[in-house]
């Protein structure tokens, strides 16, 4: 994998300019998939954030995504039609949730964040399902009007415009957190998840810094939710459910839980097996219908394989 | 001279068990005060209570005139008060000079620029003041125990304490980098007062004005290295847990 890790800082311009074409490349269907693995990869990107670079596993991003999502389809539902609108709203909104919960999340460790996290996580799902004045309840929000990125520009109105909005804030949002994590902040968390005891002991106030990061990953989660309700034009609770919080952190084990373009990658993986090789008649149709055992081996597998996932880091202790 | 660091009557159980029990300590700017006592005397303790990573249940802490006993680790190494650990902490994932980089608490700007210009200087400084050079770009955790040592005492002085605890520094050293370690103490600058918890005698004796001395949980002996060499209270202490 060191060749992979030496590649990095120019992986994700590759990345972007590999997926760019798609948009004229591949079928509807297909493109509409790798939508769908965008968005679900910007959600992964920021469960990656905390995951392997702040040290805060995660099972909860889903809790921002769902605000953020709620909150683009209440927008479009009010005629605020512009995407870019829509989006930092929406990012605000999961940031502003992030804030509140921060308290909870930054002091806890390990298994036990990852607890606090899933409770956030499935609360909230469970707030979705049941507040119908705001969120029509398990019905969902329809959110059918499609949003022109910017004032003066088209509507979202192909599978393939969708899929060029969507790759650019992905691209954007992505590359401004790559930026950051090589900036002095990515160091003070590394810092912050590598020992602790020793930045409390040099003075740095590790609990700031971690709900600094817990804040933008929740923003990213909610511009994720606002992607979402871009390409699906519908939420429900069920878009933020434990079965996408479990993907979504299988897809960061995968990538390499240190490294956001990991996340994408991942991401594009466990999506793709979910949706194309275990509902498609290939293997003689065996497969079918067996999303969460294939999905299963194919972690054991990496596990086992790649224990530090496709783009992880090395760890000094190894 | 006024006390830099007033300890009075500090203690800390553990239920019914008194790991310290009323300890008074003073300590001068740039004092050089060793800390010794048998296995279990409470030196650690003692330490991480200055230090803030164990809160005391009972006495006061007082550093440059100010009461310290309620603040946390962060407020009080931002304050003065740096340490190293018994395992010495490092940030495993980043190279030596960012290790020093991020202990010396730069305001964002100088933290930029200091990947080229003159904090990075200074970081250089004060690894090859420890003995580190050549391993810069090194991933600390790739240093070997010895090294860490030294680069963990490079952080804990890029912080600018005026008073440095040491835990223990020369645990796990080979006799060799036991000396490298004792003229390396000798070298640090005399605006740092240093508090020395060693269990290597020979390596105390040599580096500090005054010794104290810890004997389940309680204060035995103060005194200068002849003094403390010659104490019956002294020999006592160690003979009781040792015959």
């Amino acid at each position: 994998m060191s060749i992979l890790r030496r590649l990095t800082p120019l992986g994700f311009p590759a990345l972007i300019v590999v997926l760019l074409p798609m948009a004229w490349v591949l079928d509807d269907y297909a493109t509409k998939t790798l939508t769908s693995i965008l968005v679900l990869g910007l959600l992964a990107a920021s469960v990656a954030l905390l995951t392997g670079v702040a040290g805060l596993p995660t099972l909860g991003q889903t809790a921002p995504y769902l605000v953020g999502a709620y909150t683009a389809a209440t927008l479009v539902r009010h005629d605020v039609s512009i995407g870019v609108v829509q989006l930092l709203a929406a990012a605000a909104a999961g940031a502003l949730f992030s804030l509140v919960t921060a308290p909870l999340v930054v002091y806890a460790r390990g298994v036990v964040v990852l607890m606090i996290t899933l409770a956030l996580g499935e609360l909230t799902m469970t707030v979705a399902g049941r507040w119908k004045s705001v969120t029509h309840g398990t019905d969902g929000l329809l959110a059918f009007a499609a949003p022109a990125p910017l004032p003066g520009l088209v509507t979202l109105d192909t599978d393939r415009a969708t899929y060029l909005y969507v790759l650019t804030v992905v691209a954007v949002l992505v590359g401004v957190m790559l930026l950051v994590l090589r900036s002095p902040a990515g160091a003070l968390l590394r810092a912050a998840r590598d020992g602790e005891a020793r930045m409390r002991a040099s003075g740095h106030p590790v609990a700031g810094y971690l709900t600094v990061a817990y804040v933008a990953a929740g923003g990213l989660a909610g511009a994720a939710g606002s992607l979402l309700v871009t390409v699906e034009r519908y939420v429900s609770p069920g878009a933020g459910g434990f079965d996408i919080s479990a993907l979504v952190l299988l897809a960061v084990v995968i990538g390499g839980a240190t490294s956001l373009v990991g996340a994408l990658l991942g991401a594009g993986l466990v999506v793709a097996t979910r949706d194309w090789i275990a509902s498609r008649d290939w293997f003689g149709g065996s497969m079918a219908g067996h999303a969460p055992l294939v999905l299963g081996g194919l972690f054991i597998l990496c596990v086992y394989l790649l224990p530090r996932g496709l783009l992880g880091k090395r760890t000094a202790h190894e | 001279m006024s006390d830099l660091l007033a300890v009075d009557g500090l203690g800390r159980r553990y239920g019914d068990l008194a790991a310290l029990d009323g300890v008074d300590l003073r300590v001068a700017p740039g004092d050089r005060l060793g800390l010794i006592g048998p296995n279990g005397a409470g030196k650690s303790t003692l330490l991480n209570l200055i230090a803030g990573s164990l809160r005391p249940t009972a006495g006061r802490i007082r550093f440059d005139g100010r009461d310290v006993t309620r603040l946390a680790p962060a407020r009080r190494a931002r304050l003065g008060i740096g340490r190293t650990h018994q395992h010495p902490a490092v940030w495993a994932s980043l190279p030596a000079l960012d290790n020093v980089l991020v202990a010396a608490r730069l305001p964002w700007g100088r933290f930029r620029a200091g990947r080229r210009a003159k904090p990075r200087e200074h970081a250089r400084e004060l690894l090859a003041g420890v003995g580190l050079t050549g391993v810069e770009q090194t991933l600390a955790g790739a240093l070997s125990h010895g090294q860490r040592r030294q680069l963990e005492l490079a952080m804990a002085l890029a912080g600018e304490p005026r008073l440095l605890l040491l835990d223990e520094p020369a645990a796990g050293l080979a006799p060799p980098e036991v000396e490298v370690l004792a003229s390396l103490l000798a070298s640090l600058p005399l605006t740092v007062a240093i508090l020395l918890v060693e269990h290597h005698l020979d390596l105390v004796y040599g580096f500090a004005d005054r010794i104290t001395v810890l004997h389940s949980g309680r204060h035995v002996h103060t005194g200068t290295v002849p003094e403390t060499r010659s104490s019956p209270e002294v020999a006592a202490a160690y003979a009781g847990v040792a015959p």
